[in-house]
């Protein structure tokens, strides 16, 4: 009479079936199942998740696909199915209760073929393209925008068990925002060049542009009615010594920022990203004010004749840096500027050496990450280095100075010091650029590497940042590799800590909706996952 | 003086009545869970239910084999797993109405079934054929009178009469077995494109197929129950089936005072601003998709209700009385079904259920006390961080606005409010009337709420002082969670 136990006692059957055919048959479904999982952002806030599948081949060159969207707190609320070529789901962004997709669309790039020639046969009848599809909160795809894009396909491609297939793609990916109560910027690079195009909540092109630059990196902001792309260039600038030897090092520097209209109104305008001398700028945030909503830069103001030395502890210890600094952006003017430069390498910061040494834990400082309170202060994070002499190293040079090479073969490729990062850091920058030391926060230590040895190799410390705006509190997360502490800034203090590993579970916390965190939980011993949203 | 005499040892008798009723007031104890209390059911039913070989058909009988160990797997492990109780008064209850039945009806039913209370909040009752019946708590709480638990046993124990669990299992071995089915999947194999689509299709076929014949054994059953019924004389009102359509809506249902009130007896505040949900997520927006884990009318299991009322509206008893449940049997189930949705850490549905009985007048301190529970229990989840799954986040077109606002304020209440209403409880009036064994509970709950001394050694030790000193207790089942491995 109700709903019959006998129904789920059937269910079991159909999954633990054991016929070797039914096996085969869904495995071989299953193979051809594949998700990928983005987060829904709005305004910069996380509001929802979405859960992209490919279901299975429809036809030669199309696909099923399900779109299944869930709200902040894991909840399915809808699906969405349809049929398309081959897609790579990029990016996702809401507003106006409209859902903005970005994808790579291509009828070639998920092929396999035979042999070269085949490969090169088909080049020709390759589509590929950006496909900016609006979905809406009933399910319905309001509208489907393709913008047809260039591939290089020729030269990028791999062999492997006897099928050829492109190893090619965008050269840089698709990047979507919203653009508060008026709809959506959608930025991509292919081998043309790259692409602005700005859409309404319809999914109607309302402009698109070029971007004249020939930058390697992008990030786009949105605020108000502007958008912003800051871009950065690359060039190689020196090595530094890793395991197996030695790796490239890029320059820090080469930021630029441009900005437009939502309504393409005005021209781009070009920001100047360096400091009042002409010194570059290592950018280590771009984000919006949380109170303002208007953009902010923070970061290091990089010393010019210490270009490229600045991976390794040794480096870290010679200044590669002369200050830290924070522009503030309050519009899409160049004069929109506010620029606060906190320099050391002048000895005018009390508690800082001109060598960026901070007195009060008599260590370096790596900074990687950046945010802003709810009363205009800008902190910067990071794991502290400490340099140490390698007594045995000097020992050993002293011990065989009567022979010139050995000493010089010791000390060349080990060094007579030696760094190690130790707790992390945080200091305050106020609005007028006063620095000050807010706390040294007890973090796993790394073990004592060689000097020359690139921090990034042995530094386990990582940073991100959850606010409040109902208590107007910041906290700051810092995974030391062992633990995972959460400090409250407002405070002071380390509120909680919550260990990687703790028996068989294995704990990991990812961004989630404001003022919480999804903590994922592996049983090793049960094979089993269990996903919450905690409040911190 | 012979009166005075009987006087004293009347009073002594209800002294101690009352010192015995303080000791204690759990509606059963640890032991009349079903791992403990069914054990020799348990095996009996494994040594018993033997698969008859009625195949010759090797793989149609191994299929149909495994059917059946998994549905005596299905039973054994609930069992193990706690999923049952016997409360001797309740169970005396409910299996009366199976006597009675039986006894009216002895060529339909020549032996009595294994009765299990399960101890699920959902108003369900079912049959899985070796003549076994379940009636679960929530469906005694549902019921508004003896008649109605007894259509829904009568249903039951129809589906056992007409062999129906039985006769899917073999359907669904003949044709997991079939060539028909190999055939089906061999095309999907065959299939370049669409295959997970046919391979959806291949079991839609048969899954509406077998609805199809479902349905028809939900009618078959009723019209079954309905005669089982008129024997035995218990009365039959088709209405019954229209009032299982209200059966989810629990806690659709709202109070009737704002939630400020429920907490301002414990002199607890609840600020405004913990009860709206400040989420600038999807879960706030109207988002109207097509809601697809609605069944499909042809898949669906069980006719509609206002079907199954048409059907046998004929059959009604005119002027029927109907008995109304006993007072103690329903404060016995309705503590033992939110006892078990606190054991199943599903705070908020725990809370919301207290709340309500509230709203019926209850003065039971036991709600009280169940209240300090589900707040030991939300501190206790918030330091593990598993806060949220803890309250059990629902969306909201399936709840009713003061269960959204709980769920809310439990969720976005700050732990330090969580550690101060937990605190304001530890010392409230209530536990002054408090059995022994719920003084105890506390010492577990402090432990584990506390922010200091929370180690696994104090659980441990905690528990194991609990155990050892409440070993009868319902609430040692709590205990056993904590217990060292």
């Amino acid at each position: 009479m109700m709903k019959k136990l006998l129904v789920l006692l059937l269910l079991p059957a159909f999954v633990t079936h054991s016929a070797l055919a039914q096996i085969k048959v869904f495995k071989e479904v299953s193979d051809g199942v594949s998700s990928q999982i983005k987060t829904i952002r709005q305004d910069n806030s996380l509001v929802g998740y979405l859960v992209f599948t490919r279901l299975e081949k429809a036809n030669v060159d199309s696909f099923n696909y399900r779109i299944t969207i869930m709200d902040e707190n894991l909840n399915n609320i809808g699906k969405v199915e349809f049929k398309e070529i081959g897609l790579t789901l990029e990016n996702v962004s809401f507003d106006q209760d409209v859902l903005c997709l970005g994808y790579l669309k291509s009828n070639f790039l998920d092929q396999e073929y035979r042999s070269k020639t085949k490969y090169r046969k088909a080049i020709p009848n390759a589509k590929n393209s950006v496909l900016m599809q609006f979905i809406s909160l009933d399910g319905k795809i309001i509208k489907a925008n393709s913008i047809p894009v260039n591939i290089n396909l020729e030269k990028h491609f791999n062999q492997a068990f006897g099928s050829v297939y492109a190893n090619a793609n965008l050269k840089y990916p698709v990047l979507v925002k919203n653009i508060s109560q008026r709809g959506f910027a959608c930025f991509f690079g292919d081998d043309s060049g790259n692409n602005l195009l700005v859409f309404n909540a319809k999914g109607d092109l309302l402009w698109q542009k070029k971007v004249i630059t020939k930058a390697n990196d992008f990030y786009m902001l949105t605020s108000g009615e502007n958008i912003y792309l800051l871009s950065k260039t690359n060039y190689n600038v020196g090595t530094v010594a890793a395991p197996g030897g030695y790796a490239l090092l890029d320059n820090e520097g080469n930021y630029e920022l441009l900005g437009y209209r939502y309504d393409g109104a005005s021209a781009e305008t070009h920001f100047d990203l360096k400091d009042d001398k002409g010194n570059k700028l290592k950018v280590i945030k771009f984000d919006n004010d949380m109170v303002t909503g208007k953009p902010y830069l923070a970061g290091c103001i990089i010393d010019p004749k210490k270009e490229g030395k600045y991976a390794s502890g040794r480096e870290l210890s010679k200044a590669p840096y002369m200050g830290i600094f924070t522009i503030n952006i309050s519009g899409n003017k160049p004069a929109d500027l506010q620029k606060v430069f906190t320099y050391w390498s002048d000895g005018s910061t009390p508690g800082v050496s001109v060598r960026g040494r901070f007195a009060e834990t008599d260590s370096y400082v790596m900074f990687t990450d950046a945010f802003r309170d709810f009363k205009g202060n800008t902190y910067f994070t990071g794991p502290e280095m400490i340099r140490r002499v390698r007594w045995g190293s000097i020992a050993s040079s002293i011990i065989t100075a009567p022979l010139i090479i050995p000493p010089i073969w010791i000390l060349g490729f080990g060094g007579t010091s030696k760094c190690k990062t130790t707790d992390a850091m945080v200091v305050k920058q106020d609005a007028k650029g006063e620095l000050s030391v807010e706390n040294s926060i007890p973090a796993e230590h790394s073990s004592y590497h060689k000097a020359i040895a690139a921090i990034a190799y042995y530094n386990n410390q990582s940073f991100y940042t959850v606010f409040n705006s109902d208590t107007k509190t910041n906290y700051l997360v810092v995974d030391d590799g062992k633990n995972i502490l959460i400090y409250n800034v407002n405070t002071k203090n380390v509120v909680r800590t919550i260990p990687h590993k703790d028996g068989n579970i294995k704990t990991y916390v990812f961004p989630a909706k404001e003022g919480h965190l999804m903590v994922s939980e592996y049983n090793r011993k049960e094979n089993s996952t269990r996903y919450s949203i905690e409040a911190l | 003086m012979a009166l005075f005499k009987r006087l004293v040892i009347i009073s002594c008798i209800i002294l101690s009545f009352n010192g015995v009723k303080a000791q204690t007031r759990s509606p059963y104890t640890y032991q009349q869970l079903s791992k403990s209390f069914y054990v020799k059911q348990k095996d009996s039913l494994k040594k018993a239910w033997l698969c008859p070989n009625i195949y010759s058909n090797k793989a149609t009988q191994k299929k149909y084999k495994e059917l059946w160990d998994s549905r005596t797997d299905f039973i054994t492990g609930a069992i193990e797993t706690q999923n049952y109780v016997y409360e001797p008064e309740l169970y005396n209850y409910i299996n009366d109405i199976i006597k009675q039945l039986a006894r009216a009806n002895p060529k339909e039913i020549p032996v009595l079934p294994l009765l299990l209370i399960d101890r699920s909040s959902s108003p369900n009752a079912y049959a899985i054929g070796g003549n076994v019946v379940a009636v679960n708590l929530g469906l005694i709480y549902f019921a508004k009178s003896r008649e109605e638990i007894a259509l829904a046993i009568a249903h039951e124990l129809s589906h056992n009469i007409l062999n129906h669990a039985d006769n899917a299992m073999k359907g669904q071995a003949e044709w997991l077995t079939s060539a028909e089915y190999k055939k089906s999947l061999d095309n999907v194999l065959n299939s370049k494109y669409e295959r997970l689509t046919r391979l959806k299709k291949v079991f839609e076929g048969y899954t509406f197929t077998r609805s199809k014949h479902q349905r028809y054994h939900e009618l078959d059953a009723d019209s079954l129950a309905v005669i089982l019924l008129k024997r035995s004389r218990i009365g039959f009102d088709a209405g019954f089936f229209m009032r299982l359509d209200s059966a989810d809506i629990q806690y659709k249902k709202p109070l009737k005072k704002p939630l400020n009130d429920y907490f301002a007896a414990y002199k607890l505040p609840v600020e405004a601003m913990w009860t709206q949900k400040r989420t600038k997520g999807l879960s706030s927006r109207n988002y109207n998709f097509k809601d697809t884990s609605a069944v499909e009318d042809s898949l669906k299991t069980h006719p509609d209700c206002i079907e199954r009322y048409k059907k046998t509206l004929a059959l009604s008893d005119k002027n029927i009385t109907l008995t109304p449940i006993p007072a103690s049997i329903r404060e016995k189930t309705t503590k033992m079904l939110i006892w078990n949705i606190y054991i199943n850490m599903d705070l908020t549905a725990c809370l919301y259920r207290i709340l309500q009985e509230k709203d019926k007048g209850t003065t039971d301190v036991w709600y009280d006390f169940m209240v300090y529970n589900v707040y030991a229990g939300l501190c206790y989840n918030d330091k593990e961080l598993h806060r949220f799954n803890a309250i059990g986040i629902t969306p909201k077109e399936y709840i009713s606005k003061d269960y959204y606002q709980l769920q809310n304020m439990l969720e976005q209440m700050p732990a330090t409010s969580l550690q101060q209403y937990f605190t304001g409880l530890q010392n409230a009036d209530f536990w002054k009337k408090a059995p022994d064994d719920e003084k105890a509970l506390k010492n577990i709950m402090y432990t584990l709420a506390s922010e200091t001394n929370d180690s696994d050694k104090s659980k441990w030790s905690a528990s194991d002082d609990f155990i050892k000193n409440n070993s009868t207790s319902m609430y040692r089942e709590f205990a056993e969670i904590f217990k060292k491995k």
